[in-house]
């Protein structure tokens, strides 16, 4: 492992600065997912079934629309973009990208539409117009003008079931109407995560769109998972360079721990984005002292991915914290799912009084007061290892509200003095057990405490 | 200047007898109501606040009080002259009209006047119309040359105030216009000057030479001083002779209107043959009434007389006629009516009017006007679509592309197979409508993809047809969509826009409108607005809808509305009772295509197409007429299966290429039919919900999550299970098969992951182990897609 490290050093010597940030602003953009990747592994099928839609507008200026579904990571966004690369070439069209995420009103939506397609010269004019559907045509109408002639429009909806959550789905319902006109050739791309997505369209919404579904689904074997780190890490040439960097994208791939680590997120969930990320930081530290990838940044990842946040967070906690957490998991063990501090404390006390003191000369031992547990608590409260219970997340707002002042009360007991607030461990008896078994320092009688 | 002095007392006698339409209220107390003494009716008219010389006593001494013998309730007094600001205006007088823009003030001549027993003082206004007010079909507009003097006599009538009059106004006839022009100092030969001249002259002076019939856009000659000579011009029976009804058109083409009339009726019996079965029994039986029961002219305009304006009785009658004619079909339920009829005063007036002789009178009548041009645009209908095959079988695409295009959505046919009953009501009524210059509302339903807004614009092309043809007055169609509104209220701007061309913010468009449709004004155009998606115009107060429907009820308003929305009892589930009943019961229901029918929608468009399995179609037809008879459906299934035979043929036309050279007739016998089997696989690709193959092709541990989360759900009883019991089970079930154990955060990447794909139902992630999941998913689909996989099938009897 030092041995390639000390290997690309010297080899790579006869590589320009130019030639390698060219390199890594190409590899960070396909592992970030900004560029299309080189081939869409195993996704031939859904790659030739969109394209083929597109491909209709472009060339025969039908309306067309279709929803790409598939699960996050599995490659639905680059599947769309090879079909338009694939069907766009040479073509005069022009492709609307908008997401769900970003354009969460019509407004503003509209407002990008016009952005792109008419590079913000009469945005404003768009904007003037009164309903999303006059906009849509006005912007439409100036582009026709614009090009003295119809182009085909490709609209490529991200987070297709997003822009569903619309009021009245007028987006959707404009778009797929377009469609289905004969006036624009409009094509419209979606592309969601949600199997359920035809549920989510408006019943007149559904009958306008095409009803035409193409499934992205993960890699099939573990060879082609691995095989898109493979190309995503891909360097054309015949240079030494690049010959150099093949190998060692080769040799990285291929050893254990690595592998070990793409089988396991292969086995978890298949996502390809985690499986890219691997190789950001690496990428990222390419120069040209050292033009090759180099494995222990690689490792660095794959040891930061697989560390756990929270055990990490928790792992410092004092012992008198530990011991109240063990109390709450002793709570929940005794069949009570919500608890306030007073409760706590009490099991804290008769668990310390009845052992400890019995135990008696285990002097390291004390029973703290309950103002000192009391900040201990809320040290927990801080590091969310205890969150107030009956707080239902409602809405990402209340989530964040409810996560600064989370002893001074945002649910039901928001009234009530801290002590007396319910409150819920958030880590599993296992987790607990986890936390006992890291730790040197935990007293015998703590231990068997957590393990009765 | 143009103040013309009292007049003698002539008695203003005017008959009933062949009046054309005018406004309604006029109708009751018409007859032998002589105003032979006028009175001093004038001063206390004075706009207020500058009325010094107002004395209410003089106002309130009418001399001839006249009860009209049909009704006791119209009790109206009319006069001769009014005084407004101290000007005295008298009947047969040109005044200007204020216009409620402020703009170029409405001239009119003074007509009527009276004051009714609320104390309402009204003048029917007769308007002059100028050049730029007249909707004119374009031949027409072209032949006239632009005078800005010029002004047309019009019998449109409409009920003004006297405080709405502005000024007199000095009307003469052509020549004498010619000759004070000529002899007037400021007026040079150059026609530029004198065009300067007349303009500025034209405060007051104008000339009339010609007279404009509003009913038929009929344009006639006219010598302004023996017509306006000892006011002739209030003779009705001068009147009658101008606007006779029969006299509709320039008389050469009266012959031809009659043999087209024939024609028509020669088709319909053609026609009945060979129509659906529903549509058969409406023309048949039509046809032999409408043959027996000719009526002669003078009877005709007699109803034509006594049934005036009135629109409700208008839209009832011709629905009676459907109902009358149809005893065999199922019954709609927009078929049930109830007699409505507007004002009590209307009733009461003429009881004899609902006595059955009458009644088939008048609906032999209406059908004589409307069935024989309801036949002649099916008749187009049918050439239309025979065309447009004619065309696909030319075209040198391929076959499968041009199949493909001809079942694309986007390429509506000019006619609507299947939908020929509804297109003949609707057409019905907006011919009828606008014949008459009615206003009315019609509300048609139906599911989506049932050919509703289609058959609108196809009804509106078939109209304009007519407009073209000079058979109708122009009107103007205006399309809103209550979808495509940022909100409901940009209904109005829309509409507002699209009378004027002006813009406007909602509010005030909504002011704006409520003017423009209660206010009198020459300038009167028929309107038909389409509202697509009404549903969605539905407010809290529900004032939108109530204005739609309420402009139509308008004296003053020329509005047609049809209403689309996809739920057949919106007005009975969603809308006020105020507003219901505006909407009146003109109701079109279009129901879901059955199975023959889309596939004679389907077949219609892919006549000539050769790429079709007969049976195919039908089985296309029947699957999706049994889930929801949506055409668009149907026709994206069957583009979808040409898609992959084309796909298909493609591939085999590859694998043929590097071998031998292909001929003609090897193409043809290659070509890849769609049968069956390919239709059923494009139906089944595009309602398959893919639940299974996106389980399948989830990952080991996902799939494990499922099972676990089957597993607790069924241990715990109730739906909802937190995420730390799944976690549990889940390691659990990883320990026992010897699989990756995931630590808690991958459990909960995990949950993330099938909740984003909507597999499962999971509160926020930041709830950690305490948030509820719940399947969302069959079990059965996990248990079906899992079967074939041997390491759960060892899970699942484990």
């Amino acid at each position: 492992m030092a041995g390639i490290a000390a290997g690309a050093g010297r080899r790579g010597g006869d590589v320009t600065e130019a030639e390698v940030a060219k390199v890594r602003r190409m590899l960070l953009g396909r592992l970030y997912g900004r560029a299309a990747p080189a081939e869409v592994v195993g996704q031939a099928a859904a790659v030739a079934a969109v394209e083929a839609v597109v491909r209709q507008t472009v060339e025969s200026g039908e309306g067309n629309s279709v929803v790409v579904v598939g699960p996050r990571g599995s490659g639905k966004t680059a599947v769309v973009q090879q079909a338009l690369a694939a069907a766009g070439s040479g073509g005069r069209h022009h492709v609307v990208r908008l997401s769900g995420f970003v354009h969460t009103s019509d407004g503003l939506a509209l407002r990008d539409i016009a952005r792109q397609l008419l590079a913000a010269q009469d945005a404003e004019g768009a904007g003037a117009a009164g309903t999303f559907a006059e906009a849509l045509a006005y912007v439409l109408g100036v582009l026709r003008a614009a090009d003295g002639g119809v182009a085909p429009v490709v609209f490529v909806l991200e987070e297709f079931d997003q822009l569903a959550q619309h009021p009245k789905q007028a987006l959707l319902y404009t778009l797929f109407d377009m469609a289905q006109r004969a006036q624009t050739p409009v094509c419209v791309v979606g592309v969601t995560a949600r199997v359920d997505v035809m549920d989510l369209l408006e019943k007149r919404v559904k009958s306008r769109f095409s009803h035409r579904l193409v499934h992205v689904h993960g890699a099939a074997s573990l060879e082609a998972f691995t095989d898109i780190a493979r190309t995503a890490l891909h360097v054309d040439g015949d240079s030494q360079f690049a010959r150099q960097f093949r190998q060692r994208v080769e040799e990285i791939l291929s050893t254990p721990a690595v592998a070990a680590h793409i089988a396991a997120v292969y086995e978890i969930d298949k996502d390809a984005r985690q499986l890219l990320q691997l190789f950001a930081a690496a990428v990222a530290r390419l120069t040209a002292a050292e033009p090759l990838l180099c494995l222990e940044h690689v490792q660095r990842s794959i040891a930061h991915e697989a560390a756990s946040g929270k055990m990490r967070v928790v792992g410092g906690i004092s012992l008198l914290e530990l011991s109240l957490v063990v109390a709450m998991h002793s709570l929940v063990r005794g069949g009570s799912s919500k608890y306030n501090f007073e409760m706590v404390y009490d099991e804290y006390k008769q668990f310390m009084s009845r052992h400890v003191i019995a135990a008696a000369g285990g002097g390291a031992m004390k029973i703290y007061k309950k103002p000192v547990a009391l900040k201990a608590m809320e040290a927990l409260v801080a590091l969310e290892v205890v969150r107030p219970a009956g707080l239902s997340v409602a809405g990402p707002t209340a989530a964040a509200a409810g996560r600064n002042d989370l002893l001074a009360g945002t649910a039901a007991g928001a009234r009530a003095p801290k002590e007396y607030r319910m409150v819920q461990l958030m880590l599993e008896p296992a987790q607990v057990l986890a936390l006992m078994a890291d730790r040197t320092d935990v007293p015998v009688v703590i231990r068997r405490w957590a393990q009765q | 200047m143009a103040l013309r002095s009292r007049q003698g007392k002539i008695a203003n006698r005017l008959s009933k007898a062949s009046r054309p339409r005018q406004a309604r209220r006029q109708q009751s107390s018409t007859h032998d109501a002589d105003a032979d003494v006028t009175v001093e009716w004038g001063q206390q008219l004075d706009p207020q606040g500058n009325g010094s010389a107002s004395t209410s006593s003089e106002a309130q001494t009418p001399t001839v009080r006249r009860v009209t013998r049909q009704s006791g309730m119209s009790n109206k007094v009319f006069y001769r002259s009014v005084i407004v600001n101290g000007s005295e205006y008298c009947l047969g007088q040109a005044v200007q009209v204020k216009s409620p823009n402020d703009g170029d003030p409405y001239l009119a001549v003074i007509y009527k006047l009276w004051e009714n027993e609320q104390g309402l003082r009204q003048i029917v206004a007769r308007w002059l119309l100028r050049r730029t007010e007249m909707y004119l079909g374009p031949k027409i507009a072209a032949s006239l040359n632009d005078e800005p003097a010029e002004v047309f006599y019009s019998n449109a009538d409409d009920l003004i105030t006297p405080e709405m009059i502005i000024g007199p106004l000095q009307v003469v006839s052509y020549a004498t216009f010619v000759k004070t022009q000529a002899s007037s100092p400021a007026s040079p030969k150059s026609p530029s000057r004198r065009k300067a001249a007349s303009a500025a002259a034209g405060a007051t002076v104008r000339f009339c030479r010609r007279y404009f019939n509003e009913q038929s856009a009929f344009i006639g000659e006219l010598d302004w001083d023996v017509f306006s000579k000892d006011n002739r011009l209030l003779d009705p029976s001068v009147d009658a002779e101008l606007f006779k009804p029969k006299d509709k058109r320039p008389i050469g083409k009266d012959a031809a209107v009659k043999a087209g009339r024939a024609k028509a009726e020669a088709r319909r019996n053609h026609s009945s043959t060979s129509a659906t079965p529903r549509s058969r029994s409406v023309k048949s039986t039509s046809t032999s009434k409408a043959k027996r029961q000719r009526l002669d002219d003078s009877a005709e305009s007699d109803d034509d007389a006594s049934d005036g304006g009135s629109d409700y009785e208008d839209s009832k009658d011709t629905d009676d006629i459907y109902e009358s004619n149809i005893p065999a079909t199922p019954s709609r339920p927009g078929a049930r009516r109830a007699t409505i009829s507007r004002t009590p005063a209307r009733t009461r007036q003429t009881p004899s009017r609902k006595t059955p002789a009458t009644a088939t009178k008048r609906r032999a009548r209406l059908r004589d006007i409307q069935l024989p041009a309801v036949n002649a645009a099916i008749q187009k209908r049918a050439s239309r679509t025979a065309k447009i095959a004619k065309d696909t079988a030319a075209g040198n695409m391929s076959v499968y592309e041009a199949a493909r295009s001809q079942l694309h959505v986007a390429a509506v046919p000019d006619t609507l197979p299947c939908r020929e009953d509804e297109f003949a009501e609707i057409y019905g009524h907006l011919y009828t409508a606008i014949e008459e210059r009615n206003s009315m509302c019609i509300y048609i339903s139906g599911v989506p993809g049932t050919g509703k807004t289609a058959t609108v614009h196809e009804t509106i092309r078939a109209l304009n047809e007519n407009v073209e043809e000079g058979e109708l007055p122009d009107f103007q169609f205006i399309e809103l969509n209550g979808m495509k509104m940022t909100e409901p209220n940009q209904a109005y701007a829309q509409l507002w826009q699209a009378i004027t061309g002006n813009r406007a913010t909602a509010k005030h468009a909504a002011q704006l409108l409520e003017k423009h449709f209660s206010t009198p004004s020459p300038r009167r155009h028929t309107y038909v607005v389409l509202v697509d998606e009404l549903d969605l115009l539905v407010t809290k107060s529900q004032s939108i809808m109530y204005n739609f429907f309420d402009w139509p009820h308008r004296p003053h308003a020329r509005l047609i509305v049809i209403a689309i929305a996809n739920t057949m009892d919106l007005p009975e589930r969603m809308l006020y009772h105020k507003v219901s009943s505006r909407l009146g019961l003109t109701r079109i229901n279009f129901q879901p295509y059955s199975h023959h029918q889309l596939m004679t929608i389907v077949q219609s468009r892919l006549e000539g197409c050769i790429a079709f399995d007969a049976d195919a179609i039908e089985l296309c037809a029947r699957k999706i007429s049994a889930v929801s008879g949506d055409a668009r459906r149907a026709l994206d299934v069957c583009r979808r299966a040409v898609e992959m035979v084309e796909a298909e043929w493609k591939c085999a036309k590859e694998a043929v290429k590097p071998g031998t050279k292909r001929t003609q007739s090897n193409t043809n016998s290659q070509l890849v039919l769609v049968t069956m089997v390919v239709i059923d696989h494009a139906i089944k690709s595009m309602y398959a919900s893919g639940h299974i193959a996106a389980i399948q092709n989830a990952s080991t541990q996902q799939k494990v999550f499922l099972v676990a989360l089957r597993a607790a759900i069924r241990k715990a009883g109730i739906p909802e299970v937190p995420l730390g019991d799944v976690a549990f089970v889940h390691r659990q079930l990883c320990q026992m098969h010897d699989l990756l154990l995931p630590s808690y955060e991958q459990i909960s990447k995990i949950c993330a992951q099938l909740g984003a794909s909507r597999f499962i139902l999971a509160e926020s992630s930041l709830l950690d182990v305490h948030q509820q999941v719940r399947l969302v998913i069959a079990e059965d689909d996990i248990t079906v897609a899992l079967r074939p996989d041997p390491l759960f099938n060892k899970i699942a009897t484990s």
